[in-house]
């Protein structure tokens, strides 16, 4: 019965990728059944990832001579307590929970990251040889463009953004392109089978 | 088909034993391997089958004295003749002058005295055949020296009119038949009872056939048929390349010519004396003459073989060149015999050993002393200590190949650790490689530092950094606004953004994907705060929906913050949140099918078509406008790729900063109707916003933020100027030192 997997999804792969190309009921349908089911297997996915989380965290306590168990601990109970506030307690205690904890600590971790920035554009930023004096104008550019104190940099900013840094990009995206391209028809073709493993 | 020589049945191509007698059918002209028996062809170094080798390795001649070779290759079956080089000489030896006086040369005096019972066994026609054995001399050793890499002479075509087992090899063919072959044609000859023959089914069927009619052919040679079936390479003995016909030739059939070295064949060829008048003159000249001295016990064969050999040799054999040895090798080759013979044949060879002439040729063999041994013929004897290169390989233990090494080379390849490859670099990339390393070797370098140095250089430069970069975002909250007058809007992209909304007609629908999570919130609900308060102006209703799942939490804030001054904009009528769950699924099913009619909104988790707001609202094309506030990469490419392709209507993007590269590939695509970036384009809306409606008492939090991020932004570059400066001035303070 290894083939059932196998034919399913290349079944369903073909009829999704066949709405995109054709407007037919019965495609339209089928698709928007499969899509269905593919929204509430998301759903389902969240939910088991919430239960490996904890399962992995109980085990690490349960293994007590193991570092970081305090810190296994503590993820369970914050979590267990959230997820008691959101479904036992009104909606306005979990907004609170939110806009007062997560909200703040998630903006206070990614605040950091302007102050590694800093110390990285202090030291690593320097004319050492022709591609870093590239790189270190891009960057002075590109910070004094965000500035509402000259407009010409700001011109230079906008330049580089849609010049150079877009023909980098559009490369990647078209490599990206390809390889999705390349990695549906092979998972289409059941050469890949992720689902089987 | 193939015809079984011993009963005649033609049986299947490729069958090894006959489908009627069960004999081994032997193949016509091939190679047989001799680790699973395939046959393969004359010119096959390696088993096509199991990758055997079948020729062995040898030590190359010294390349001084090593003419260029053609390969001879195969060991246990006879090759077919190769092409002899081009020292061969054209012509018979040149005929020596009567009167010039002939020295024999010492290995051939002690050659002589060596084998004194073949003398006496020699036929009266071996005069002829010896002269003519002289210039096959020249013959096989032109083609040794040329194959040098070859430890045994290919046969020689044979200059006889009889199958190749009817007739006693002369010299020469005893030297160029290989060693399995030996004992086939010597064993009739001997007097001594036959050996044990060894099983039919274990030898090749033309060797039954010839063990069969080996003694019958002795006696009467000349019946042997010709016609009757064989394999080819001896079918190509049959039929000998005669270079130069001689009337000695004709005189005595092939079979009773016995070779001068080989065991007496008294019996099947008594000696025929020829008269000198029937000698040709070629051959009188050759006679020995009167006064030389004779032994009283020689032969006229003796003497023949002794005018033969002290005569002026072929070419290859002038005093300037080495000794030949060769005879000598001849009988140490069948000493060695037995370890170069499958099983199967070694009975039949030790006892054709254990006859007189092979004996006696033993005994001989030491006479020769190793340093009159050409480089080239001792180049050709297979190694008594494995060579270095060799060392590491596999020893062959049984059969034919016993004692060699590396006969298996497909193990060698697989064992035998590949050199790394070096690729030729381009410049540009190794100019970039050694900066790579340069800059990976500095920070190393910089790794590396004493502790106490790293450690005040850490006292000295981060916390200034930290402490720049914390004043720079603080104090200018505490200024009075800097920028605001200040923000360049005429021609910036929130510009385009803000003329859009402005565009729009009342009571617009204005789908507003929140799809950013808390990390860039302090960013992206900057600028989602400055669209949603124009939109809400504008008295567009407005669709919140967010693919994340904290997206639509943060959605709900900036909504309640941007509806607290306008409480006639009220939740559930003027505006809705929804949830879309599915990643790409989700959007694709809202692209295509439009909201779910069972959906709820995600504040109040009410049914969609019980909100006021969505009334008339199912699908996409109920839209009016899309506003994106992608907070990643992803997120951004997720609405592009599943839900623009299917709506025409316009589509505007507020973006973070990390995001606008990405975007502004869409936008210039033109899958992207307008898009603003960052806190400055926030700020840019604000004043936009701010000058639009003069009513308003102050511009929004962006502006603030603005102001703090320029501070910053400012202290950055401060510092990497400062940096460079600290790096140059240390570089030309290390250059001066």
């Amino acid at each position: 019965m290894t083939w059932l997997p196998t034919a399913i999804a290349i079944g369903v792969g073909i009829v999704t990728l066949l709405t995109f190309f054709f407007r037919l009921p019965l495609l339209d349908a089928l698709g928007a059944a499969f899509r269905e089911w593919t929204i509430v297997l998301t759903a389902f996915a969240v939910l088991l990832g919430l239960i490996n989380l904890l399962a992995v965290h109980f085990k690490r306590i349960a293994r007590r001579n193991e570092s970081g168990a305090g810190y296994s601990l503590i993820v369970i109970v914050t979590a267990l307590i959230v997820l008691g506030i959101g479904l036992l307690l009104p909606s306005e205690m979990l907004t609170w929970v939110f806009e007062n904890m997560y909200l703040p600590l998630q903006g206070a971790f990614f605040a950091l990251v302007a102050f590694f920035l800093a110390t990285a554009a202090y030291r690593a930023l320097r004319a050492r040889s022709v591609e870093t004096t590239v790189m270190l104008l891009a960057a002075v550019i590109v910070l004094l463009g965000q500035t509402p104190f000259t407009s010409f940099l700001a011109q230079a900013k906008q330049w580089v953004l849609f010049v150079p840094s877009e023909a980098g990009v559009r490369g990647i995206l078209l490599g990206v392109a390809l390889g999705v391209i390349a990695t549906g028809l092979r998972l289409l073709l059941g050469q890949d089978r992720p689902y089987s493993e | 088909m193939i015809k079984c020589t011993v009963c005649g049945i033609q049986n299947r191509e490729g069958s090894k034993f006959c489908s009627n007698c069960g004999a081994r059918i032997a193949q016509a002209s091939g190679l047989i391997c001799p680790m699973c028996s395939t046959p393969n062809k004359v010119e096959s170094v390696f088993c096509e089958k199991c990758g055997a080798r079948l020729v062995p390795l040898t030590v190359a001649p010294a390349p001084e004295k090593t003419p260029p070779a053609t390969p001879i290759k195969g060991l246990s079956l006879p090759a077919k003749p190769v092409e002899p080089p081009a020292t061969k000489p054209e012509a018979p030896a040149p005929e020596p002058t009567p009167s010039e006086p002939t020295v024999p040369s010492d290995w051939l005096a002690r050659l002589r005295t060596a084998a004194p019972s073949e003398e006496e066994t020699t036929a009266p026609q071996i005069e002829a055949e010896s002269l003519e054995e002289q210039a096959e001399v020249a013959d096989w050793i032109a083609r040794l020296r040329a194959n040098s890499s070859f430890p045994e002479t290919e046969t020689e075509e044979a200059d006889t009119d009889a199958p190749f087992a009817d007739k006693p090899a002369p010299v020469s063919d005893l030297e160029e038949t290989p060693d399995w072959l030996r004992p086939a044609s010597a064993a009739p000859a001997t007097p001594l009872p036959a050996p044990e023959p060894a099983r039919a089914d274990e030898m090749p069927a033309w060797l039954n056939r010839l063990r069969a009619e080996s003694a019958p052919i002795e006696e009467s040679a000349p019946s042997v048929s010709t016609n009757e079936p064989m394999p080819d390479w001896l079918r190509s003995l049959e039929q000998p390349t005669i270079v130069e016909p001689t009337p000695a030739e004709t005189p005595a059939p092939r079979a009773e010519q016995p070779a001068a070295f080989l065991p007496p064949l008294e019996a099947a060829s008594p000696p025929v004396p020829i008269s000198e008048a029937e000698m040709p003159d070629w051959l009188r000249e050759l006679k020995p003459k009167e006064t030389e001295t004779v032994a009283p016990q020689e032969t006229l064969a003796d003497e023949t073989l002794d005018t033969n050999l002290e005569s002026p040799a072929p070419s290859l054999l002038t005093p300037t060149e080495p000794t030949p040895t060769w005879v000598g090798e001849v009988f140490r080759a069948s000493t060695m015999v037995d370890e170069d013979l499958p099983d199967w044949l070694r009975t039949p060879v030790a006892a054709a050993a254990a006859e007189p002439g092979i004996a006696l040729a033993q005994e001989a063999a030491p006479a020769l002393e190793q340093a009159q041994v050409p480089d080239w013929i001792a180049a050709l004897k297979p190694p008594d200590h494995p060579t270095p290169e060799l060392e590491g390989e596999a020893l062959e233990t049984v059969g034919p190949l016993a004692g060699l090494r590396g006969v298996l080379p497909l193990a060698v390849a697989i064992v035998e650790p590949h050199a790394p490859s070096r690729l030729p670099l381009p410049g540009v990339r190794s100019e970039s490689a050694h900066l790579f390393e340069s800059v990976l070797a500095s920070s190393m370098a910089e790794a590396g530092a004493p502790a106490t140095a790293r450690a005040r250089r850490a006292w000295t430069m981060r916390p200034v950094i930290y402490l720049l970069l914390l004043l720079a975002t603080i104090v200018p909250f505490f200024l009075p606004d800097f920028t605001s007058s200040s923000l360049p809007v005429s021609r910036v992209p929130a510009r385009t953004f803000f003329e859009l909304v402005e565009k729009l007609p009342a009571n617009a629908v204005v789908l507003v994907a929140f799809d950013y999570d808390v990390s860039v919130a302090g960013e992206m609900d900057l600028i989602a705060n400055a669209i949603v308060r124009h939109l809400i102006q504008r008295r567009a209703k407005v669709i919140a929906v967010s693919t994340v799942e904290t997206g639509a939490q943060l959605a709900e804030r900036v909504l309640t913050q941007a509806t607290r001054d306008m409480p006639n904009f009220r939740y559930g009528v003027d505006y809705a949140i929804l949830y879309v769950p599915g990643q790409e699924a989700g959007l694709t099913q809202l692209a295509t099918t439009g909201f779910a009619a069972n959906a709820r909104d995600w504040s109040q988790r009410q049914p969609l078509d019980k909100l006021p707001a969505m009334v008339g609202i199912q699908t996409l094309r109920n839209i009016d406008l899309i506003v994106l506030l992608p907070g990643s990469d992803d997120r951004l490419q997720l609405w592009m790729e599943q839900v623009r392709p299917f709506k025409t209507l316009p589509v505007a993007g507020g973006v973070s900063a990390a995001v606008e590269p990405r975007a502004s590939v869409y936008y210039d695509a033109g899958q992207l109707d307008t898009m603003f970036s960052g806190v400055l384009g926030a700020a840019q809306y604000e004043v936009l916003a701010k000058q639009h409606d003069p009513l308003a008492k102050k511009v929004g939090a962006a502006v603030t933020n603005a102001n703090s991020q320029n501070v910053a932004q400012l202290v950055l570059v401060g510092l990497i100027i400062l940096g460079n400066l600290a790096y140059w001035v240390a570089r030309a303070q290390g250059k001066a030192k």
